[in-house]
């Protein structure tokens, strides 16, 4: 803070003079040289307000070129750098790390984007070239009225809290326990298990439900602080420094964590609710003779099918529904349909599918080879389900119509999440599905990672997850989680400053911020002020684009700053 | 001239891949860079229209993928807003014009540049000059 004051002093003292600006132009090897004109660009340039030095060259980026930067910094007492080359995003850290290691601040340095944004998109060299020198000029605009800031420091609790104990949450507990860090964990039942307490030998059959969760259990005893019959009744603060509110039995314990790992599982789709789906209509005529997965859990062979000859087992997505989880559901069908079948060989066991995930092949030969028949449903089929079995009415396309005799039905394992998950997703700042489930940002491009840093998210809250699945992501979410918690956090200075005297505490932008960043607070004269709350700020301007007298400006780069941007950039000299 | 305010989420991410994969567009644009489309007030679009641009775009991430949650449907509300202001103005709503980008999405983002490029020509100059 306090550097940032000595900074902020310094820049008003010589706010009446323009800065030294220094501009660097890359000719990236060769390739920018052949697209652009440069010297036309430098005489341009250096006609600029603020230029003290121009220099192009083949490769600013190499160790050489930035050894030449840091000089050409020192040496000319440039205080403001502009990089005209490849997009930020490639090379932009580098240069900038290079530039603050010369004493400049880090957002007194930009770069132009003179390669992707202008020489690579544009074929005319005279119109390129015209444009890159127009690039510069507005990255010079935005540097000549900047402001310095310094990272936020941030250290985090060095504590982490796991949210569900089921299998999931277990492992999450135990991994972090064993990195040496303080675990809380909390359950909202009042017995540790999940989902796995209804199941007898899941997947892959090697050992019972109840011994892997006793596992799970003893490789916390002692560990991990375990608290069940306990919800999470409210968090706020930011990344490393989560202050939650516990409540276990209606008391509520106030507890500080660096991160959280949301393991809140899915809970099972009832029997009632999947024969209300419009597919399965009809269904109920079978009565007493339709069976979940779960009946085959707890008994093999089960007490229904003791007078059946023959079983259907359904293992179909149903579109109209909320569920998820084709492998999970697959895999369940395939597993039980094989045990079954190994259990009481002289019931004739079919199963009716859609698709089988092409990772379930060998469960699907197992299933096979034990003597499961197979009936293949295509998109848009319609079933239709008689006393005595199920019709296959094909749709016009594929033709063919199939009818199985069956004196049994099994349904398919479908779940959902949690009642409440949206609330919580609302509580935890992370996002939430059509149907509940907690998604990451993009699936892709970041994995596990959720729009709040310090929340790591696993198991069949995600999306449905098989065991082995489910203890691969806790690992994986403990891991991040132990590392977050475990290194000093650098944020972006990004935040929100309101203008004091220009605030008429209109409360739109408290109103209008997601982060709950902004207070208003009460001055002794009775007026109303909004505060922005820094650590919780991320930045976002939303409260600028709400506020009717301009009073939020944003660092570090400021609306000013844009329109200083927009003043060259629209073309008009 | 058109200016192209570009989150510097996705839609950034689409207008680099545009150069990596070389696709062309006409070159009286400029990319403007900011944190979030949501941080644009209306001010900072109608200056771009004071110093001379003919059009803006607004290039904007998916709202479900919006880094910031909800900064890409408050960008949606102020470019509304922008609108009606433009009109008021007599610039016109229909030279600003927002859309929203995946990253991948180069070959929609490059047609998008490219067709309000064609349509801001065909309307000529803003027909207020000094705003």
């Amino acid at each position: 803070m306090a550097l940032g004051k000595a900074l902020g002093e310094t820049l008003e003292m010589k706010a009446r003079v323009l800065p030294k600006i220094g501009v660097v132009l890359c000719y990236c090897g060769n390739e920018l040289r052949e697209a652009l004109d440069f010297e036309t660009i430098e005489r341009h340039v250096r006609a600029l307000p603020g230029v003290a030095y121009v220099k192009a060259e083949a490769h600013p980026c190499s160790r050489p070129g930035l050894a030449r930067l840091r000089r050409a910094i020192s040496e000319n007492g440039l205080e403001r750098v502009v990089i005209a080359g490849c997009t930020p995003r490639i090379h932009g850290k580098l240069l900038t790390e290079a530039c603050e290691s010369a004493g400049l601040n880090k957002w007194f340095i930009d770069i132009a984007n003179i390669r992707e944004h202008c020489s690579r998109v544009h074929g005319d060299k005279v119109k390129a070239t015209e444009k890159a020198a127009a690039l510069i000029g507005v990255s010079l605009r935005k540097l000549s009225v900047a402001r310095p800031y310094e990272a936020v420091r941030v250290k985090p609790e060095s504590s982490v809290l796991v949210i569900g104990g089921g299998i999931t949450g277990l492992t999450a507990a135990a991994s972090l326990a064993g990195f040496n860090h303080e675990v809380t964990l909390i359950e909202k039942r009042d017995r540790l298990g999940g989902t796995l307490l209804k199941l007898h030998r899941p997947y892959p059959h090697g050992r019972t439900a109840k011994a892997i969760i006793e596992d799970a259990i003893s490789a916390i005893n002692g560990k991990v602080r375990v608290l069940t019959r306990t919800e999470m009744a409210s968090m706020s603060g930011a990344p490393g420094q989560y202050l939650v509110r516990l409540s276990k039995d209606g008391k509520i314990e106030e507890q500080k964590f660096g991160a959280l790992i949301v393991a809140t599982g899915a809970e099972l789709v009832g029997q009632e609710e999947l024969l209300s789906e419009p597919l399965l209509t009809g269904l109920s005529a079978f009565g007493g003779r339709i069976l979940t997965q779960v009946d085959l859990e707890q008994q093999s062979p089960p007490e229904k099918l003791k007078a059946a000859r023959s079983v259907l087992f359904v293992s179909i997505s149903l579109p109209e529904s909320s569920h998820h989880g084709a492998r999970v559901y697959s895999l369940v069908a395939l597993k039980n349909a094989t045990t079954l079948k190994e259990a009481r060989p002289d019931l004739e066991v079919s199963l009716l599918f859609q698709d089988i995930p092409l990772d379930l092949e060998r469960e699907f030969r197992g299933a096979r080879d034990a003597g499961v028949k197979f009936v293949r449903m295509e998109a848009g089929d319609a079933l239709g389900f008689v006393k005595r079995g199920v019709e296959l009415h094909a749709a016009a396309s594929s033709g063919r119509d199939a009818a199985v005799s069956v004196d049994a039905i099994v349904l398919p394992t479908l779940f959902r999440p949690a009642q409440s998950s949206r609330e919580f997703a609302k509580l935890l700042r992370i996002q939430a599905d059509s149907h509940g489930f907690f998604v990451e940002p993009h699936i892709k491009l970041r994995a596990g990672d959720f729009a709040e840093r310090g929340i790591f998210v696993a198991g069949s809250c995600h999306s449905p997850t098989t065991i082995l699945e489910a203890a691969a992501q806790a690992a994986a979410a403990a891991s991040r989680a132990a590392g977050f918690v475990s290194r000093e956090l650098f944020r972006a200075p990004l935040k929100s400053i309101i203008d004091r005297k220009v605030c008429r505490g209109c409360r739109r932008c408290a109103r209008a911020c997601r982060w709950d960043a902004i207070e208003m607070v009460t001055l002794e004269n009775g007026l109303e002020l909004a505060l922005v709350d820094e650590v919780l700020c991320t930045g976002c301007g939303v409260c600028s684009t709400v506020c009717i007298n301009g009073a939020p400006s944003l660092a570090p780069v400021s609306q000013r700053q844009i329109s200083a941007m927009l003043e060259v950039a629209g073309g008009r000299t | 001239m058109i200016v192209i305010f570009t989150c510097g989420w996705y839609p950034a991410i689409a207008a680099d891949n545009a150069g990596i994969i070389r696709r062309t567009y006409p070159e009286d644009t400029r990319i403007i860079t900011t944190t979030c489309a949501g941080r644009l007030t209306p001010s900072l679009i109608l200056d771009a229209f004071g110093s001379g641009a003919q059009g803006v775009l607004v290039a904007a991430c998916k709202p479900e993928l919006c880094h910031y949650v909800n900064g890409s449907s408050t960008c949606e509300q102020v470019v509304a807003e922008t609108k009606e202001l433009a009109d008021l103005m007599g610039i016109g709503s229909e030279r600003i014009f927002l859309e929203t980008f995946d990253s991948e999405e180069v070959t929609h983002f490059v047609d998008c540049v490219s067709a309000f490029h064609r349509k801001i020509s065909e309307m000529g100059a803003v027909a207020v000059q000094d705003l």
